[in-house]
């Protein structure tokens, strides 16, 4: 009533001008905190009284403090991070792994090839040389060393996918164990009444880097907890209770498992088939999925199929033909037919390898060249390739040249696809900034704005004050 | 659209990040010289590349056999040459007596002349390049003739390399056809008719000399088929070298169209490219300074 009245809207005023500043300052204190909304006051009028006789406003009351935050967005978001986290992984690997197959640059396999076949054909032009048989078995041995070289490369690529889906399982469960916390949280607080815009802003931002490492899409329920569902469907985190992932050696492949607790406990399940999405298509734990599962597995299987037609045809000619002591051998060891353990016969020597079409100690002679003129042209004989089912006739180089190119497509499909993803979720992330990101210029601004309402405001009670003076002086 | 300062600064980083990128893969290209660095940077070249490649490798492989056939094959043509210069003798020898004569000192001569004519005869026939007897067939590491007896223990076969893409060629003579009549040369036996020769002359019996003497002109034209053979493979071996090398400048002209880089082209790029840089960091510069706080 009267001055009070004045006072009490007074002191409404500047208390809400503090709030207000409070606000602006969490904003310019969070402008560069990731995953940060800003927030803004919004204030309406306190309720109205009617004082002699007509309604009169009593100050100003706050009604809430929003935070700029657009759902779609995240929504985007999280599924942007999940493309971009899978072929990242997916790049990372094959930009390691494509060093191996650079015959552009290096000698590899390819050379390897020519000069094996090249050594035979000097063989057949000289098939008696000692120098010849000896450059033979040398050209032959760095071959085969080649081929494991190869194959223990890729094993490595394999087993190093392998292990990096520890850490990643690791990380998982961390998160949703932090998503889980935090949905408590906001519970909590809002139950009492309280605004959670920071706890959500977290949440949501874990939720964005929870994507990045696995699909997972999410909902809100209506007591403000947020439940998270990995790709296959099983949850994730529910209200405050998560799931653990966890990694398990299978005795069978000796590759890792995931293995998933789910909420609330019970026994563990399989759900490595699962959790990377239709074809192992999200997050880094598809894409270290597929890189483990199809990829490298896929090159190996290209490496071994040449191993095997190199044995297999080599030593169908050169056991026809005859050794310069007259037998008839194997040049390859025939049992050995990867590129694992691709080797020499075992008891093969200079003198046994056969460049001779008919035994030379008895029918022809030292000088008989056929057999190694036959096997130098294995070089441009057409072979056929089965890998996956799929069956092409090619030259051995002509293969090889194939999966070279082929790596390089891979390589280079990896790279376009994260060049694409990463400017897509620069896109929304501009976005997401734009709507909800913290400018400086504004928060200065409406920090000015605020501060010269608290000094009016603070002026009225000035003012109040200075009339109750008055008012008290008038009794004397 | 709301625009932050962390928006400007987010951009501006990324459009560097782009333009360093670009620099660094300019810079690749120049300082390697090629277009192609990694099988990624273009796979369909690189398929065409490695072909290309292999078939370069093929051409060399193929100019390295020509190169031992061609050693082969002149050393067989030396060897035929002196060949046919001893029959060639030998016939001379043959004409001063071919009616026989009376007197035995004339007879010994002649004969003694021709068993050394023979004797060299069979000497060119073991002819060796390095440890292997030329005219041996594929029993080549064992003289292929004997002073001894005229039987031959070498093979009839001879021996072929690879000069071009399924394109066998011989670069030896089998002795057998050549100096025993087994073969399209001719069909005399030559050690046979020298010592049918030798008989006649010593026992004087000048028919015989004169219908061995037919054998020997018959001889004659044997090794110069012979050498006429050798004679067309190294004129084939040359126009293969010639037509291989040939094939091999063109590969190569194309492998450097396809793979090298052109500098002229690089250099403008990497210029161009650097002042579009130097622009932007310039840009960010000025544009990340600028705030409400300088003026307030």
């Amino acid at each position: 009533m009267g001055i009070n009245n004045l006072l009490n809207i007074a002191t409404s005023g500047v208390t809400m001008a503090r709030v207000a500043m409070e606000v602006t300052s969490e904003n310019i204190a969070n402008v560069n905190t990731p995953g940060y909304s800003r927030q803004k006051t919004v204030f309406e009028t306190a309720p109205v009284t009617t004082a002699n006789g007509f309604p009169l406003g009593t100050g100003v009351q706050l009604a809430s403090v929003q935070r700029s935050h657009d759902d779609l967005l995240q929504l985007q978001l999280v599924k942007g991070n999940s493309q971009y986290g899978e072929s990242e992984t997916k790049q990372t690997a094959l930009s390691q792994i494509e060093p191996f197959f650079n015959e552009v640059t290096n000698d590899g396999l390819g050379q390897a090839m020519e000069d094996f076949f090249n050594s035979w054909q000097d063989l057949s032009v000289t098939p008696q040389g000692s120098a010849e048989r000896q450059a033979v078995l040398s050209r032959s041995q760095v071959l085969v060393d080649t081929f494991h070289q190869m194959n223990t490369n890729l094993n490595d690529s394999l087993s190093s996918a392998d292990r990096s889906l520890e850490g990643l399982t690791a990380d998982i469960t961390d998160k949703a164990k932090s998503i889980a916390s935090l949905n408590e949280q906001i519970l909590q607080t809002e139950r009492l009444g309280g605004n959670a815009n920071e706890l959500r802003d977290q949440r949501d931002y874990l939720t964005q880097e929870l994507a990045k490492k696995v699909g997972v899409s999410y909902s809100e329920q209506s007591d403000g907890t947020q439940t998270v569902t990995l790709p296959g469907g099983e949850a994730l985190v529910q209200g405050n209770s998560f799931a653990t992932l966890s990694t398990e050696v299978d005795a069978g492949t000796g590759l890792n498992k995931i293995m998933l607790t789910p909420v609330g406990g019970g026994a563990s399940s399989d759900i490595t088939a699962t959790i990377g999405g239709p074809d192992n298509s999200l997050g880094e734990i598809g894409g270290t999925l597929q890189v483990r599962d199809e990829i490298v597995p896929g090159y190996l299987a290209k490496l071994d199929e040449m191993a095997r037609q190199l044995v297999t045809n080599v030593n169908s000619q050169h056991s026809s033909g005859y050794g310069l002591d007259g037998t008839q051998n194997n040049f390859f060891d025939p049992a050995k037919i990867t590129s694992a353990d691709i080797a020499l016969d075992s008891t093969l020597t200079t003198n046994k390898i056969a460049a001779a079409g008919q035994d030379p100690t008895t029918v022809s002679g030292p000088g008989d060249n056929t057999s190694a003129f036959a096997l130098a042209q294995l070089k441009s004989g057409s072979f056929s390739f089965t890998v996956d089912g799929k069956t092409t006739s090619a030259t051995l180089s002509s293969f090889y040249n194939g999966f070279v190119s082929s790596v390089g497509i891979d390589t280079e499909n990896a790279a376009n696809s994260t060049a694409q993803n990463d400017s897509f979720l620069r896109q929304l992330n501009a976005l997401r900034e734009s709507n909800s990101g913290v400018s400086l210029d504004e928060e200065m601004a409406n920090l000015i704005k605020y501060q010269r309402a608290f000094e009016a405001s603070a002026k009225v009670i000035n003012t109040a004050s200075e009339m109750l003076d008055t008012v008290m002086n008038l009794i004397r | 659209m709301r625009i932050t300062p962390g928006m400007t600064s987010d951009n501006a980083l990324y459009n560097l990040q782009k333009g360093r990128t670009l620099l660094n893969r300019l810079q690749e290209q120049i300082s390697s010289g090629s277009v192609i660095n990694r099988p990624s940077d273009d796979p369909i070249t690189t398929r065409q590349l490695l072909d290309m490649d292999s078939q370069l490798d093929k051409g060399d492989q193929y100019l390295s056999n020509i190169t031992k056939g061609n050693l082969s094959l002149s050393m067989t043509d030396t060897a035929l040459q002196g060949m046919a210069d001893i029959i060639a003798q030998a016939k001379e020898t043959v004409g001063t007596i071919t009616s026989g004569s009376s007197d035995q000192t004339v007879r010994e001569n002649a004969a003694s002349q021709l068993e050394e004519l023979k004797k060299q005869l069979v000497d060119l026939g073991n002819t060796q390049l390095g440890d292997q007897y030329l005219f041996a067939g594929f029993k080549n590491s064992t003289p292929p003739f004997s002073t001894a007896d005229n039987t031959y223990s070498g093979t009839s076969d001879e021996v072929s390399i690879e000069i071009d893409q399924n394109s066998p060629a011989a670069i030896t003579i089998a002795g057998d056809t050549l100096l025993k009549g087994t073969g399209s040369y001719g069909s005399v036996d030559i050690f046979e008719t020298l010592d049918a020769i030798i008989a006649a002359i010593n026992s004087n019996n000048p028919a015989d000399i004169q219908s061995n003497a037919a054998k020997l002109d018959s001889s004659s034209s044997q090794i110069n088929n012979a050498r006429s053979d050798v004679a067309g493979r190294m004129i084939r071996f040359k126009s293969a070298e010639t037509m291989i090398t040939r094939n091999q400048a063109t590969l190569k002209g194309i492998v450097s169209d396809t793979m090298g880089v052109d500098y002229i082209e690089a250099a403008t790029q990497l210029n161009k490219q650097q002042s579009a840089f130097e622009a932007a960091l310039a840009a960010t510069a000025k544009i990340t300074q600028l705030s409400l706080l300088d003026y307030l």
